[in-house]
This record gives C-alpha cells, sequence and structure tokens, in this order.
C-alpha cells in the first residue's frame, strides 16, 4: 500500500473518532511534515462525518434543558468573574482568563514566597507579562495551529500596541530532538526572529519583549533544525500564526 | 453569510460575553447534538445529561475552538465522546426509548442523510456507523464482520470519500 493512501485512511479513523495510536503517532509526524493535501482530506472528512452523525435519528431534549444549560453556563461565568476580580484590578478578556491565572502562578508566585514584598507594577520592566497584561489597550490573538503540526499546540499572544510590548504564552510546545521552534513578528512580507521557544518539561513557555518595532501584522510560530534559522527567514513548516488585528 | 460562518462569530461574541450568541448556538446546535447522544446512549434522560455536560465544557473550553474547523464538528466531537465515554459502563442490551418530539429541520437532514447513506457500497455504511456510534475501533470491526483490518480501514476511507462527494449536494 503506497504511504498516500495510509495516510488517507489513517484521516478517515482519525475524523470518526476511532484512530489507533501508532497511526495517529504516524499521521501526526506526516502533517507535521507539511502535507498540504493530507490536511485537506482531513478537514473534508471531518466534514463528512457531520453528515454521519445527521443520520441519528432526530429527537428533541425535554425544553427545560435550555434554562439549565444556561443556568449552569451563567453560574460558570459568575464564577469566573469573581476569580478574576479576586485576582487584582487588570480587566481581561474572558478567552485570557486561564492564562492570566497560570501568569500570575509562574510569575508572581516566586514573588509571594520571597520574604520581601514583590515589585509593584510601575518597578517591573514593560516587558513583564503582568504590566504588559494590565496594559490598557491590551490585544490579545490566539496563535492557531495551521495543520502543519500537532494539533495540541497553544499560544496566546498578548500585545500592547501602545508601548510594543509583547507577552507570549505557549502550552505543550514539546520539542523533538534536533529541532527547535522559532517564534517570528511578520511584518508585511518580512519576518523578524523573536527568538527560540524552549518549553519546560510540560511544553509551557512564556517569552516578553520590550519597544518591538511598529506595523507587526502577525506572530508566527516554524519548525527548524536544532539552534534556529539561519537564514533569517522561516526555513520550516509555519506551525502556529496569530494575525494581529490593527 | 453562511450558517457556518454565522456560528462561528458567535462562538467570538460569546468569548466576549454575549450570552444571546450563546442561546443562538445553543438553537442551532443542540437538537443534532441531542439526537446524536440519544443514538449513542439510547436513553433520553442520559443524553440530556450528556448535553447539558457538553454545553457547559464547550463553554469552559471556548479558547481551545479552532476557527479552522466547523462549530458543529467541534460540538458534535465533545458529544460523541462523552456520550461514548458515559455508555463504557452499561450493559449493552439498553433498549431504545421511544422518539421524543422532532424538529423538522432537523428531519429533513436527517432524510438526506440517510439518502446519502443508501449510496454507500457493501459494508461501509455499518463500517461507518459501528466506528462513529458505537466508538469501535477497525480492529474490533473486523472481528465482528470478519473482515480483515486493512479492508475496515479502507472502507473507512472509501465511505467517507463516498459521504464527502454526496455532501457537497446537501448544503
Amino acid at each position: 500500500m503506497s504511504d498516500d493512501k495510509r495516510h488517507l485512511e489513517q484521516c478517515a479513523a482519525l475524523a470518526l473518532g476511532v484512530i489507533e495510536p501508532a497511526d495517529r503517532r504516524e499521521l501526526d509526524e506526516h502533517l507535521a511534515a507539511g502535507s498540504v493535501e493530507t490536511s485537506m482530506a482531513l478537514q473534508k472528512y471531518q466534514v463528512a462525518v457531520e453528515l454521519l452523525a445527521e443520520s441519528a435519528p432526530p429527537a428533541l431534549p425535554d425544553s427545560g434543558l435550555k434554562a439549565l444549560v444556561l443556568k449552569a453556563i451563567g453560574t460558570e461565568r459568575l464564577a469566573a468573574r469573581a476569580a478574576r476580580k479576586k485576582r487584582g484590578r487588570f480587566a481581561l478578556p474572558p478567552v485570557a482568563g486561564w492564562i492570566a491565572a497560570g501568569l500570575f502562578a509562574v510569575v508572581a508566585v516566586p514573588g509571594w514566597m520571597r520574604e520581601t514584598a514583590p515589585p509593584t507594577l510601575a518597578e517591573r520592566p514593560a516587558s513583564d507579562p503582568l504590566v504588559v497584561l494590565g496594559a490598557p489597550n491590551v490585544r490579545v490573538a490566539k496563535l492557531t495551529p495551521t495543520g502543519q503540526g500537532a494539533a495540541e499546540l497553544s499560544a496566546w499572544a498578548f500585545f500592547d500596541p501602545d508601548g510594543g510590548n509583547v507577552a507570549i504564552v505557549f502550552h505543550n510546545y514539546d520539542v523533538a530532538p534536533g529541532r527547535d521552534f522559532e517564534l517570528w513578528a511578520i511584518r508585511g512580507n518580512r519576518p523578524q526572529s523573536l527568538g527560540l521557544v524552549r518549553g519546560d518539561k510540560h511544553g509551557h513557555s512564556i517569552m516578553s519583549f520590550e519597544n518591538l518595532e511598529d506595523g507587526i501584522a502577525a506572530f508566527a510560530v516554524s519548525r527548524e533544525p536544532e539552534g534556529g534559522s539561519k537564514e533569517g527567514k522561516p526555513t520550516g513548516p509555519i506551525l502556529s500564526l496569530a494575525p494581529v488585528a490593527g | 453569510m453562511s450558517e457556518r460562518q454565522e456560528a462561528k462569530d458567535w462562538v467570538v461574541r460569546v468569548q466576549n460575553g454575549d450570552m444571546e450568541s450563546l442561546q443562538s448556538l445553543y438553537d442551532l446546535y443542540t437538537p443534532l447534538m441531542f439526537s446524536v447522544a440519544r443514538r449513542i446512549l439510547r436513553r433520553t434522560q442520559d443524553a440530556e445529561v450528556v448535553v447539558q455536560q457538553t454545553w457547559v465544557e464547550a463553554y469552559r473550553s471556548l479558547g481551545d475552538y479552532d476557527p479552522l474547523g466547523s462549530v458543529a464538528g467541534w460540538l458534535l466531537e465533545m458529544v460523541r465522546t462523552r456520550a461514548l465515554d458515559q455508555r463504557g459502563s452499561w450493559d449493552e442490551d439498553v433498549a431504545r426509548e421511544p422518539d421524543t418530539g422532532v424538529d423538522p429541520q432537523e428531519v429533513k437532514l436527517w432524510k438526506k442523510a440517510l439518502k446519502v447513506l443508501e449510496g454507500l457500497e457493501g459494508d461501509e455504511r455499518e463500517i461507518l456507523e459501528l466506528a462513529y456510534f458505537e466508538g469501535q475501533s477497525a480492529s474490533v470491526i473486523a472481528k465482528t464482520l470478519g473482515q480483515s483490518v486493512e479492508s475496515v480501514k479502507a472502507s473507512m476511507q472509501s465511505g467517507l470519500d463516498r459521504l464527502k462527494v454526496s455532501e457537497g449536494t446537501l448544503r
């Protein structure tokens, strides 16, 4: 059987939610290598599976379920809001709440453990993630996986356009031996390397920058040979991308 | 704007705290989510619990939604996984409860979907249904049907290929 045929069969099993672990590993590696055809086939199979779902005999839940769902979500919402209030005066977009919690844990807790008081915001450098998060006009952008890498890659960029300060939080960025993830700021067609993403043993990392030059249209992460690209531009596949709204 | 694009916009609005958009998403997708959960679980009340849990999970994980994929696919994957997990500990011989109310729009989609499934060849339909609604892997299906694993995997792919071609005529 050809590799292409086998990868298509693996896409079908993945879309149906029944892919076996060994096949999943092989398919992930193949997708990470940047196969556009396979990525497109996977997307099409996912749509076909929706049609299969529509073949389930139609039925409606009790009309009271909607009220239950909305009430449960309302409770979640209030709890999240209360937690944000408790954490401090920074107003964050709802999607950023859990990331902020992670940042507070990573950045603020070591300060609390010291006997002296942690530095105030004014005492922290402009690129400190907490300062970026607290900026009045902070923008949030998700680095969305492009399909060229593992779907678990997750990262959020917090961008303060007033000072050009940026904090980016990465999750699940586990790099294979002999490779590195490299972060890029894209202006028009001009990429600028912002350095290598070096995750901890859980694939977590926070990178922050001060006074970045204006005109950033997007942030991107590529997979490069160990040590990063030597050509001043991505040489490997772009794994995730976040356009920055103007 | 297509229904799919509109749903993506609703997701963004819910992320920004718009609860009306959440209700729109609920109204649009709950009938299908419930139908899938009930097809898997067979019992109405259990399907309702799973659908409720899925919506709360979806709200918590809004940030994980990948805008490259469809909202329906994202929600269906969650509800199917939950329903199959729930059923894992059950007696296999649960009888399907009588049908409850139906949404006319869902009936239309259902009839079209059934027509497309009728166009599948050989064991393709049975294999796709065992995989999706029963959560059975190719090796389990192969044992059940007395076929080789390779043959089952090939049928999964050819079946989805045929559905994919027909899908364009339905939407």
